[in-house]
């Protein structure tokens, strides 16, 4: 992956973050052109859109978006199943999730990200595993 | 004692709805001096809060040297808030960095040392960090610390550690030669979660340099064989797809696995990602003889039912990845899409209102179109035309052109039609990008194709004739034919009507004679004031030259007569008068020679 964001249906970033390291203006630009392109999609349509050197590939969640940036070559379907994965780890954490928990918990849903995905590539699958890692760390807080 | 924390941050911005940036602000500014403090735990807080509202956009780059403190504090909460600032908010150019080479080492080594989890989890946040924020030095340094780690007993660790190091890779070229060794070990690793990893890695790398990585084709063979992990199994199909280029004789070998794979799998995504790879072999299934394997038609079947059943499905996705197959396919196999029944599929696409899906059928139209359904696969175009708007549209009479003009015209067996086409294409509102483009088809098929030559002169006259009429909506279809006087004519595109006019200048000698006086008529159309000024200058010029010439023809042609000469005369001294005074220079210039040349006379 490129980046992972996840925007609400009013455009505000609830969570986002860059595998490289983009410039700030470009992390910018990258945001408008989320808004711009994905909020007003309509249901039905095709949940890739073609950026020039990369793709977003996005789902919607309830009213949350969730948008990939990928390179040009990779299966889309695989990281719409990836998107899930990630979707389904944050449900195991926090018992049904909403947007508000990630609005409340940001540090929380991005430890979860970094269990799952190291640099863009993702690191573990089994949901058990990541939310064993987790609540683990967690009892070391003191 | 009474700072604020995240939470209370988070319901402050949401209860001020009108004044959130001051709110914001005033946050800001006790963080500033919260982070100033000794106490480890209050920084600590002051850091959180900061990283939350950096995801928001206001600026963390004063809080770093802070950000290295909170890392180094030795209780876990702490340090983990610390780290995972320090990914959200380095930048490739922060200074600090630097100063966490020591701090990232110790904490690497630490994993290694002890097996108390405080320091497998320790350094699993050191990890995550440094997958965003390495430079190039810090990949040199700690490049040792991870390796190590690709071998430490804790499956967690060793994960980490291989899909960091591809980022330290990244900047750190040398340190891949190091440590290959290694990382070909991880592909035999007992954990299925490290090997995926392992081969994620190696996917990645080969993606920029496949030559390198041939030598591991072998295990990666066996993986592909064995394996039922899906996640891998894609990642090894698309690495080995991406092996052929270099080694043909995998491709052939590739085939059947890669075949078994499509006819068995309920996954979508490994059935695409498998069919697309089966496509880049293709093209290297040649044998050394020249012949192909017998079972390269039974899998290009095979592939072409999977993309033609994935574009059926409702689902706009499959659609999506159905298209890309088929052009990924074309590429080794031309002629797959010329049978009739993809014809109606891909033409339905065309109209989806999806754009993705939209440009998709369109690069595939040109490998579609053949000798015997061109004229009807562009009459379904023109429909198509009819109805879009924009830049679809632009592209759409692009794609046109490009299959009826592509490889000198290979495909086109009639130029009459398609020289109806063109006009009709010249006479349609909102290509004005594509003037240019059809004008020099138009010119470039009245110079090649002599026998439609006179067609189009014949037809130039007629359009010229109509005249130009932009401020009036054409709503009717009937043609007005040679109705000079009459003001209301079709709209047609000025750049057109240069090449019109050169067509009908050039071949002057073919104007038809059955009409009564065409060549006044068309001195007339060209030269009156009323038509032409309103049309840009290059056409004013090609006008002028074109009247010149069309004149000496009239001179020349015995079969004129002698009043009609002189009524030629007539209009055309009459009307210079406008152009003399032109701005353009070219303009002027063509009519004051022409003036010339008719005093002359």
């Amino acid at each position: 992956f490129n980046f992972f964001v996840l925007m609400s249906r009013q455009g505000k970033i609830r969570l986002s973050e860059f595998f490289q390291s983009y410039t700030e203006s470009e992390k910018r630009r990258i945001t408008k052109d989320i808004a711009a392109d994905i909020l007003p999609r309509a249901p039905k349509m095709c949940n890739i859109i073609e950026k020039g050197p990369y793709k977003f590939v996005y789902r919607r969640y309830a009213s949350l978006y969730f948008v990939v940036g990928v390179p040009l070559g990779m299966n889309e379907l695989i990281v719409l199943e990836q998107i899930h994965l990630f979707v389904e780890a944050l449900d195991g954490y926090f018992n049904s999730v909403c947007e508000l928990d990630l609005v409340f918990s940001l540090h929380k849903s991005l430890l979860i990200l970094f269990e799952m995905f190291i640099g863009g590539m993702l690191c573990e699958s089994n949901k058990r595993e990541v939310l064993k890692a987790i609540v683990e760390a967690e009892e070391m807080v003191e | 004692m009474f700072e604020k924390t995240l939470q209370d941050i988070v319901k402050g911005i949401r209860a001020s709805k009108r004044d959130t940036s001051l709110y914001i602000s005033q946050c800001i500014a006790e963080i500033k001096a919260e982070i100033n403090s000794s106490d480890m735990y209050i920084k600590a807080n002051a850091l959180q809060k900061l990283t939350f509202l950096h995801m928001m956009g206001y600026s963390m780059t004063w809080a770093s040297f802070a950000t290295i403190e909170v890392m180094s504090s030795p209780r876990f909460a702490q340090k983990r808030i610390g780290y995972l600032a320090a990914s959200q908010g380095f930048t490739q150019g922060t200074d600090v960095i630097l100063l966490t080479t020591n701090l990232l080492k110790k904490e690497l080594r630490g994993a290694a040392v002890g097996s108390s989890m405080t320091g497998i989890y320790e350094a699993g946040l050191a990890i995550n960090c440094t997958s965003n924020i390495v430079t190039e030095e810090l990949a040199q340094d700690l490049l040792p610390e991870l390796t190590n780690l690709m071998t430490h007993p804790q499956p967690y660790l060793r994960k980490k550690s291989i899909l960091c190091l591809y980022k330290l890779f990244i900047k750190y070229p040398q340190g891949l030669r190091l440590t290959f060794a290694k990382l070909q070990q991880c592909l035999s690793d007992p954990n299925p979660a490290v090997v995926s990893c392992a081969v994620n890695v190696i996917t990645e790398l080969s993606d920029t340099n496949p030559r390198n990585y041939l030598h591991l084709a072998p295990a990666f063979f066996d993986l592909l064989t064995n394996s039922s992990n899906n996640w891998m199994l894609i990642k090894v199909v698309k690495l080995l797809g991406s092996l052929v280029t270099e080694e043909p004789r995998l491709a052939r070998k590739l085939l059947e696995p890669l075949a078994g794979i499509v006819r068995s799998t309920p996954a979508k995504s490994l059935l695409f990602e498998s069919a697309h790879a089966i496509t880049r072999c293709l093209p290297y299934c040649r044998k050394s003889d020249g012949s192909m394997p017998p079972n390269v038609s039974d899998i290009t079947a095979l592939c072409a039912k999977t993309f033609q059943d994935f574009v059926e499905e409702k689902d706009q996705n499959l659609k999506y990845l159905g298209l890309v197959g088929f052009g990924s396919l074309v590429k080794s196999f031309p002629r797959v899409l010329s049978t009739s029944n993809y014809r109606p599929l891909i033409l339905t696409c065309l109209s989806d209102e999806d754009v993705t899906i939209r440009s998709r059928a369109l690069d595939l139209l040109p490998s579609m179109a053949s000798r015997k359904n061109l004229v009807g696969l562009v009459v379904q175009l023109l429909q198509h035309i009819n109805f879009a708007s924009g830049t679809y549209k632009l592209e759409l009479v692009a794609k046109v052109v490009e299959m009826c003009s592509g490889e000198k015209y290979a495909l086109l067996q009639d130029f009459k039609w398609y020289l109806d086409i063109l006009f009709q294409l010249g006479h349609m509102r909102g290509l004005d990008d594509h003037a240019e483009l059809l004008r020099s088809q138009v010119c470039d098929v009245a110079l090649r194709v002599l026998p439609v030559r006179s067609y189009a002169v014949k037809r130039s006259m007629e359009t010229l004739l109509e005249g130009n009429n932009e401020n009036y909506s054409s709503k009717d279809e009937t043609e007005n034919i040679l109705d000079a006087d009459n003001g209301r004519g079709k709209h047609i595109m000025p750049e057109i009507l240069r090449a019109l006019a050169w067509i009908v200048g050039e071949y002057s000698d073919l104007l038809p004679e059955a009409i009564e006086g065409p060549c006044h008529s068309v001195l007339q159309a060209i030269t009156a004031p009323t038509n032409s000024t309103k049309l840009p200058t290059s056409t004013q010029s090609v006008y002028l030259q074109a009247s010149l010439k069309i004149f000496a023809a009239t001179c020349a042609n015995s079969q004129v007569t002698d009043p009609e000469l002189e009524a030629c005369v007539h209009t055309i001294s009459c009307n210079l008068g406008v152009y003399m005074e032109s701005t353009d220079v070219e303009v002027r210039e063509r009519a004051v020679t022409l003036n010339g040349v008719l005093v002359a006379l």
